[in-house]
This record gives structure tokens, C-alpha cells and sequence, in this order.
């Protein structure tokens, strides 16, 4: 299972949030890339307070900061059960706005 | 090219305007206030200013060109600086530069926001293209979220604990005593109250976090003569830096610009941080104070948190810091939270405190950091300003 980001078809960069040109070399060729979503959670955090009363009923959700093994970091939610500094992989869950999800790396999807 | 001296530039008329927890007055209320006031403190006249730097986030769509126009100026010279954080001492140096090339005679620098029960939250959801799209959708933790990761990521790497962390609020709310525009100055905080808060985003708990508020802060720049005309108290620049965006490819930030840059502040100051008679630091959670002790040169990196245990932070304690309470005191007036340094530095050096004074305080150094415009704030700022009776 992999993962789509944004690339550079010029320089090879990936980036993550997306921008409209490619941050490395300013080049105008971006283009999907597949990536393994493979990485490690850095560290992660307990949401209890957001500052949108929508989030109320989902609370408290855990979010963390993943490094993929290409460079990129990543705010996402944590699944349970992982430990700070493993190795994960993230997926995307489809939808408006595609939410990423760091899970165990055997776990897959 | 070395970067010039800021020989012949002072810094004058320290002004707060009282902040308050909610305001239903909008933010150019607050400008204009500031304005007042900081001309009152000067002495002169409304007409005398040819120069206008101004930072506020919840004055849009209007920007410095509309306060002109709204109270009756026509400068030669505006600058906006919507970096919170780091706007005031980025305005210092704009108008110390602009001073000192005659683009301007006298320059009002002035950070001021209004703050609303919804205010904050709406600020947050339009604050940039990045946390709209890569934070928000993660429980629109705010910057609550993305300073919980820098924490837990600190504390896990450093050794660092809570306790470290509550050493800087608690010193801080009892530096707060007797200035009576901290908002939570008469709140007695310890560490057993520090430790034992709410949750907001773990690790950080309600005292790791700043209550908005609406409020203004300002100061005016001139030439020393011109100062010295007027018989102000005034401060000069021994140095100052600024960098945004540094160290981006940190996938978690341990430290920010003022590391890429602290050997040029003190060169440029001729003295090293142990010539500070204060420290007046841009303190929107504990951890970045932490992390600016260490990146200014008061610690080496990862040892903040020895260093707190040995060190008060107080008024009466060897290094002072944030010696108004900073805004985890006082409360965060918005773009004002990015002037307070540069004024409290101001006060002290100058001896116009609103409360208590550090014994003598002659050098103090003013930092700012701002706009978390995804995972950490990109601008970075420091000054070091010596009093002049």
C-alpha cells in the first residue's frame, strides 16, 4: 500500500502541505507521487481542548508528528497502542479533505 | 558585508494600554489608544510622527496605510508587519533603520488587537494556507497542538519534566506581582496548582498556555538627539538580529533563528548574555522560553531544564526573565504579546516600570517569535538595548 504525495518531475523533491511549486527548485512540473508512507512517529500529543465546537464529541484524539523515511513530516492521527519514536506507516483516509493516519507498519490497509 | 551599528538611534516612551480579557471595541480603537498615549509619553505632537509601524491581527482588511487615514496622518514612512511574535522588534529595526537614513524623523512602532469570546478561534481557522489544511483537520488543535508536539518532543529528548516547565510560569506570575496590567498578576500560582491543571493538549496543561486578550503596547524610535531634546529616558540598540524559516528541515523544531544568528547579536552588542541585566522573551508556552535561554547562549542546548533548577528566573534571582509577568501573565494581546518584550526591556532599562524594577538594570536583551503557520512559529527576533538616563 502506498501513499500519494507531491512531487517535482524536475528536481525529485517531495512536499508536504502541498505548494504551488516545487519548493526545492521553484520549478512549475509537480506531480503525483507514490511514496511508501513508511516513517517514524517522532512524538505524539492528546488533544482534550479544540478550539472548534464541532471536534467536541470526537475528543480526546491523539495526534503526532510522523517523519517518512523520504524526508517529509506529517501531522496526523495516531492510531492506539503506538509508542512514541517506533516505526509506522501512514494512510490516507479518502474524503474532502484526505486525513492521514499513522498505524503499526504491519498493519498495512 | 557586516551589519551596520544602530549608532544614533533612540528608543523612547514605553506605552501599554491596560489590556482587558474581552473588548467590543474593534482593533484600530486599540491603535489609535496607543497613539495617544505613546505621544503623551513623548511629549509631542501628533504631527511630529513621519513614521508608523503597526502589527495587529484582527484589524482587517484594514492594514497601517488605513490608520493614516483614520486619524489624520500623513507619514513618510509606514511599515506593516504582520508577524506577531517577532513584529516588535522587526518594527525596532525597521524604524531605527529608517531613522537613521532620514527616511523618518520620529517613528510610532505599535502592536494592538482586540480579542472577542469568538475572536481567537477565528483567528486561528484563517491564520494560514498550511494549518488550514495539514492542522485544522486534526481536531483544530490550534497552536495549543503544534506546541503540545515541540513539548513532548523536548521533554522526551532533554530530559526535561513538567516541573521545568512549571518553574518558568510559576517564576513568571510571581515576576507579575505588582504590575497591574498582567490580567492574572493577583493570581498566586505554585507548582502544585501548575502541576495539578487541566489538560489542554498533553503535555501542555492550562498554565503552559496564554489567555488572549485585547490590548496594545508601543514605543516610538528617534534620532538620540532628538531624545535628548526632549529629555526623554531613552534606550539605544547595541545590536539585533532576525531570521524566519531557519533550521526548516528539523521534522520536530529543538531550536529556532536566534541560534543561526546569536553570535553576530553579541558581536554586534560588543558583550555576551552574561552582561544581561534581563531577558524579556517571547513567551507563548514554557518550551520556547526554554529553547531561547538555550539558542541566545544563557544555556548550551538540552540544558534548560538544569539549568532552571539552579537558576530563578525571578526578579530578585540572578537572571531575570519576563520580569512584567510576560504574557503568560498578562495575558496575549495578540500582536502586542510581540511588543511586550521590547517595552518591558524598555521599562526596565529606563526606569518606567509598571511593577517591579530589577535593581539597576542597564543592558537587557528583547526577543520575539512568531507565526505558526504549520508545525512551529517561522520568525525569529532579538535586540539588545542599553538604557540612557
Amino acid at each position: 500500500m502506498t501513499i500519494t504525495l507531491q512531487g517535482c518531475a524536475q528536481c525529485g523533491a517531495r512536499q508536504y502541505p502541498p505548494r504551488a511549486l516545487c519548493r526545492a527548485c521553484l520549478a512549475d512540473a509537480l506531480r503525483p507521487v507514490e511514496e511508501t508512507g513508511e516513517g517514524r512517529l517522532i512524538v505524539s500529543a492528546i488533544v482534550h481542548r479544540s478550539l472548534e465546537p464541532g471536534f467536541a464529541g470526537d475528543l480526546p484524539l491523539r495526534i503526532g508528528t510522523v517523519h517518512l523515511d523520504c524526508g517529509l513530516r506529517i501531522i496526523a492521527f495516531v492510531d492506539a497502542g503506538l509508542v512514541d519514536g517506533q516505526s509506522v506507516r501512514l494512510r490516507q483516509e479518502a474524503g474532502a479533505v484526505a486525513l492521514w493516519h499513522a498505524g503499526a507498519l504491519e498493519a498495512g490497509v | 558585508m557586516a551589519v551596520q551599528p544602530f549608532d544614533g538611534v533612540a528608543v523612547v516612551a514605553p506605552t501599554t494600554v491596560r489590556y482587558v480579557r474581552h473588548s467590543d471595541k474593534p482593533a484600530h480603537w486599540w491603535v489609535g489608544r496607543a497613539l495617544h498615549d505613546v505621544i503623551a509619553a513623548a511629549g509631542i505632537a501628533k504631527e511630529e510622527v513621519d513614521g508608523l509601524a503597526l502589527s495587529s491581527f484582527t484589524m482587517g482588511p484594514d492594514t497601517t496605510i488605513a490608520m493614516t487615514e483614520h486619524f489624520d496622518m500623513a507619514p513618510r514612512w509606514i511599515e506593516w508587519l504582520p508577524t506577531g511574535g517577532a513584529s516588535g522588534v522587526m518594527a525596532l529595526r525597521r524604524a531605527a533603520r529608517a531613522v537613521q537614513m532620514g527616511d523618518a524623523s520620529v517613528v510610532a512602532c505599535i502592536g494592538a488587537d482586540t480579542a472577542n469570546p469568538a475572536s481567537f478561534a477565528e483567528l486561528v481557522r484563517n491564520f494560514s494556507h498550511f494549518s488550514d489544511s495539514a492542522v485544522r483537520p486534526y481536531g483544530a488543535p490550534g497552536p495549543n497542538g503544534m506546541f503540545a508536539l515541540i513539548t513532548a518532543n523536548y521533554m522526551a529528548r532533554f530530559g526535561a519534566t513538567r516541573a521545568d516547565f512549571g518553574a518558568i510560569a510559576t517564576s513568571q506570575r510571581a515576576n507579575a506581582a505588582g504590575n497591574p496590567n498582567a490580567l492574572l498578576g493577583s493570581k498566586v500560582l505554585n507548582l502544585e496548582q501548575y502541576l495539578a491543571a487541566p489538560a489542554i493538549v498533553e503535555p501542555l496543561h492550562l498554565f503552559d498556555c496564554v489567555m488572549p486578550c485585547a490590548g496594545a503596547e508601543a514605543f516610538l524610535v528617534m534620532s538620540e538627539e532628538r531624545a535628548r531634546g526632549l529629555g526623554l529616558p531613552h534606550a539605544v540598540i547595541r545590536g539585533s538580529i532576525e531570521r524566519h524559516n531557519a533550521y526548516f528541515d528539523e521534522p520536530v523544531a529543538v531550536r529556532a533563528g536566534w541560534a543561526m544568528d546569536r553570535d553576530s547579536l553579541y558581536a554586534q552588542a560588543g558583550v555576551g548574555p552574561e552582561a544581561m541585566d534581563c531577558l524579556e522573551v517571547y513567551d507563548d508556552y514554557p518550551v520556547i522560553v526554554a529553547m531561547q535561554l538555550e539558542d541566545l547562549g544563557f544555556c548550551a542546548k538540552g540544558e534548560a531544564a538544569q539549568f532552571l533548577r539552579h537558576n530563578s528566573l525571578t526578579i530578585e534571582g540572578a537572571l531575570p526573565v519576563n520580569t512584567s509577568g510576560g504574557q503568560l501573565s498578562c495575558g496575549q494581546a495578540g500582536a502586542a504579546g510581540g511588543f511586550l518584550p521590547v517595552v518591558e526591556a524598555l521599562r526596565q532599562i529606563t526606569g518606567q516600570t509598571l511593577g517591579r524594577r530589577v535593581a539597576g538594570a542597564r543592558l537587557a536583551l528583547a526577543s520575539g517569535y512568531g507565526m505558526v503557520t504549520y508545525d512551529r512559529c517561522l520568525a525569529t527576533a532579538a535586540a539588545v538595548l542599553e538604557g540612557r538616563a
